[in-house]
């Protein structure tokens, strides 16, 4: 069974897979997350959003909620969620929203301004209608690596940076799969009996290769990363799904989201110059403290939407496609990260049966990883097992020095990051250790990543580092502070050094 | 005895208020932080003015950190070519000099120098490099500077033990002096018998002691300098500023004066153009739109225009708060240098 795409469904079905005895690997074109698994902002769903608009959306959510807390506890924090409306939000929406929750299995608890403002004190003081929700933030990195980490222990061959470009057809049948490995250059070959295409929003192109055209949109999604948690919660606007009206608390920032707008292709999508404010100005009006607050970067995802029509009235939900042009291949499209073990469950069965194999699923049983050891070994480690879960106990805390002050990176953490194989680049390092994602966006930290990396894989230092600004310069446009933070930055980097193309 | 007022004290400031305390005038100047010129290279790229040039190179020799002018080549702390047409002498070669062979010998995993990431990028522009990570008794942390730690005796021992250990021809070092301890530089070669350089290191200690020279430059001319201070109002009359209140903790006092010289540095490096409507008094002054690098108060004839455009006449501008248009990164020193070099001519008119 050949499965494509290292997202969170792809990396959840090779781990389901893996779990039921089959032999199993996974393709990933550029780095695990590189897509929408990693451009999200980072929430674990109540439900409570869907539940008017898409009630089977939300009921799926409240249920996955759960089972991740007890499955993979390490990524996730309880922080808890509100909706809160404000003067002049819709009255007949909160109760629409009360009926819904409970029909979808949403635990919604409506509490009054005063309380909600005991628990939120950053909330807008002026605050109506207040419900407490079961969201949660959680790290999609983390919750990611830790599924192919026990893939590969049960058996599953996973790996990143190789590129599916063709498929070879046999009648009505995909034959063999090709590929190009990020690590020697080549072209290789798979003969799978199975295929799972799991592109995301590549995944429409992947089925092309098949001949099989998907019915599927693409949607994309800004949020902008303020420095520091502004709130304790998750704060949810209680009005229909609109642009700007969710701030999620997440490691060391507060993650404003999203906008909707449809895009023709997942490819380096452009954040269009007003997401950044209007996010800022939306969620501003729930928690008065973001704008005060120094914005750090604007990122984004492209969501793969089912059907053709996308935007906010598309289906939060997932299907699975099967074509007679190409019987052995499976695509999957639509879902979410809250839903992603769900999905993996339905496509594996559906796989298992084709395959005429045996087998339940277990990965609602089998934890990934356990929780957060908060006492008793130490801030350091508890930090470390927060973002590397099951790995945190084996890397080694030879060199404690902080290389990135701004995440609070230490040297043993790159260095292990650059020992590991799945490591081909700069920005696959900074997605393990974070290192870079602070408010100086790798300003000093970028260099001394680069040395480490020089020195350990012996690769051209120019070419290395220019990988990692491209990478870095896709969000940084942002209002405010931060356009100082750009300039020393620019500075420094193409003054200075004199690397970089000249841009104002 | 004319009086000037002088906003700003980094590299455009400092010098003109030496030039002004020079010819006479009674010169006050006021600064409020770390300028752009502390965290430059210390090494200037654009062309200075002949007069300018000169005066330059005498102030910096008469500070014991001598200045080598014309088409010169040094070694960033990454290890990238940095060209330029001043420097400290030990911080570049000139044309046709170009060390045969190089030893980085940096701090392990300090900023001031990354030896390995420096050889490998050395290597890549055609020199023979190879990185060396300096052994030392005691971890320097990567926020402190790493001049603190090469102070002693012993210190410089260790150091020229190091250096003398290096294959190289010639050793590349971090920016390790501070300008007090900058004649330690013969001092190493002449010990270990070797041709050892300085890094060109911005956010380090050659922006630091390049500001320090001309801080001392304005002291023995005369000048006043208020540190820690800034200008919070100002009291116009017609076109004309006649006193300013400068403020800097519990101190607040109106200083007249008969012309005004501003100096502050860009208005998008220190965030005024950022806050927009902050109770700046300098918001009465012109200001071209836009959020540019090149942005900066209008200006015509040396002197700043009032917001209606008419021109202010005592009052005067060097250096990067002026608008230029499509200005260049790396020219922002030269620029102050030249610039408050002309001005002074300008404002003995008033």
């Amino acid at each position: 069974m050949l499965v494509i795409g290292g997202g969170a469904t792809g990396a959840g079905i090779v781990r389901d897979l893996a779990l039921r005895g089959v032999d199993c690997a996974l393709l990933e074109a550029g780095d695990f997350c590189h897509g929408a698994s990693g451009g999200n902002h980072g929430l674990l769903h109540s439900g409570g959003r869907y539940a008017v608009k898409d009630p089977s959306s939300a009921s799926e959510c409240a249920h996955e909620n759960t089972v991740l807390r007890r499955t993979a506890p390490f990524c996730i924090e309880g922080t808890g969620g509100l909706f809160v409306s404000l003067p002049g939000d819709d009255d007949d929406f909160a109760l629409k929203f009360d009926n819904a929750c409970q029909n979808a299995g949403v635990k919604a608890q409506e509490v009054t301004a005063k309380e909600a403002l005991s628990i939120e004190p950053g909330l807008n003081p002026s605050v109506e209608t207040c419900y407490e929700v079961p969201d949660g933030s959680i790290d999609p990195f983390s919750l990611v690596l830790s599924n192919i980490d026990r893939a590969r222990e049960d058996g599953a061959a996973v790996m990143n940076h190789c590129q599916v470009i063709a498929m070879r057809m046999n009648g009505d049948r995909v034959d063999a799969v090709e590929y190009l490995d990020g690590r020697d250059g080549q072209k290789h070959q798979v003969l799978p009996e199975v295929v799972v295409n799991a592109g995301g929003a590549w995944a429409s192109s992947l089925a092309r290769m098949a001949g099989v055209d998907m019915p599927m949109a693409l949607d994309q999604g800004s949020m902008l990363v303020l420095d520091g948690r502004l709130c304790e919660h998750v704060i949810n606007r209680l009005r229909p799904p609109s642009n700007g009206d969710i701030a999620v608390p997440n490691h060391t920032s507060t993650i404003l989201g999203t906008t909707s707008a449809p895009v023709p292709s997942p490819e380096r999508p452009t954040i269009p110059v007003n997401d950044a404010d209007l996010l800022l100005r939306e969620v501003s009006a729930m928690l008065p403290g973001c704008r005060g607050a120094r914005a750090i970067r604007a990122y984004c995802g492209v969501r793969p939407l089912l059907g053709g029509t996308g935007g906010r009235e598309a289906s939060r939900s997932f299907s699975i496609f099967r074509d007679e042009r190409a019987e052995n291949l499976l695509s999957v499209a639509g879902g979410k990260l809250t839903t992603y073990r769900l999905m993996a469950e339905k496509v594996s069965d559906q796989a298992c049966r084709m395959l005429g194999k045996e087998g339940h699923c277990r990965t609602h049983l089998d934890a990934l990883g356990l929780d957060v050891p908060v006492l008793g070994k130490g801030i350091a480690l508890a930090k470390l097992h927060r973002k590397y879960a099951g790995r945190a106990l084996s890397i080694p805390l030879s060199d404690q020095r902080m290389i990135c002050s701004c995440e609070q990176v230490l040297r043993s953490e790159v260095q292990y990051a650059l020992e590991d194989p799945d490591v081909l680049t700069m920005t696959d390092v900074m997605r393990r250790t974070r290192a870079g994602l602070g408010y100086c966006q790798g300003l000093d930290c970028s260099l001394s990543v680069l040395e480490m990396f020089v020195e350990v894989k012996g690769a051209e230092a120019l070419s290395t580092l220019s990988e990692f600004l491209d990478e870095r310069g896709k969000g940084t446009s942002v209002p405010g502070e931060q356009v100082r933070q750009e300039l020393l930055r620019r500075h420094l980097l193409q003054g200075v050094y004199g690397i970089g193309g000249p841009k104002e | 005895m004319r009086r000037a007022l002088v906003v700003g004290m980094g590299a455009s400031g400092l010098l003109a208020a030496a030039l002004l305390a020079r010819n006479g005038w009674k010169v006050t100047a006021v600064g409020r932080g770390t300028p752009a010129s502390a965290m430059s290279t210390g090494c200037v790229r654009g062309n200075l003015s002949t007069g300018c040039l000169k005066h330059v190179m005498s102030i910096f020799q008469a500070a014991g950190m001598p200045l080598v002018g014309g088409d010169r080549t040094g070694a960033t702390n990454i290890g990238t070519r940095y060209d330029c047409s001043l420097s400290p002498e030990p911080s570049t070669w000139a044309q046709g000099e170009r060390p045969k062979s190089v030893t980085v010998l940096g701090l392990d995993g300090h900023p001031s120098l990354r030896p390995m990431l420096a050889a490998s990028l050395l290597n890549g522009w055609g020199h023979r490099a190879e990185g060396r990570k300096m052994k030392m008794k005691m971890i320097v942390p990567m926020e402190s500077s790493p001049s603190s730690f090469f102070r002693s005796d012993d210190a410089i021992e260790h150091l020229v033990d190091e250096v003398q250990q290096c294959s190289g021809e010639t050793v590349l070092l971090p920016a390790l002096f501070t300008l007090q301890d900058h004649r330690r530089w013969n001092e190493l070669e002449r010990r270990s018998g070797r041709k050892v350089m300085e890094a060109i290191t911005p956010l380090g200690e050659p922006g630091l002691r390049f500001v320090q020279v001309l801080e001392a430059g304005a002291v023995q001319a005369g000048v006043e300098l208020w540190g820690g201070r800034k200008v919070t109002a100002l009291k116009t009359r017609g076109n004309n500023i006649e006193a300013a209140v400068v403020q800097g903790g519990l101190d607040t006092r109106s200083v007249e004066t008969d012309a005004v010289l501003m100096a502050s540095g860009g208005p998008l490096v220190d965030g005024t153009l950022l806050r927009g409507t902050m109770e700046d008094p300098f918001n009465t002054f012109r200001m071209a739109s836009g959020l540019t690098i090149g942005n900066g108060y209008a200006h015509a004839h040396g002197r700043l225009l009032a917001k209606d455009g008419t021109i202010m006449e005592n009052v005067f501008g060097a250096g990067d708060c002026l608008s230029i248009p499509k200005r260049k990164y790396g020219q922002g020193l030269s620029q102050a240098l030249n610039d408050a070099w002309n001005v002074v001519r300008d404002m003995e008119g008033v």
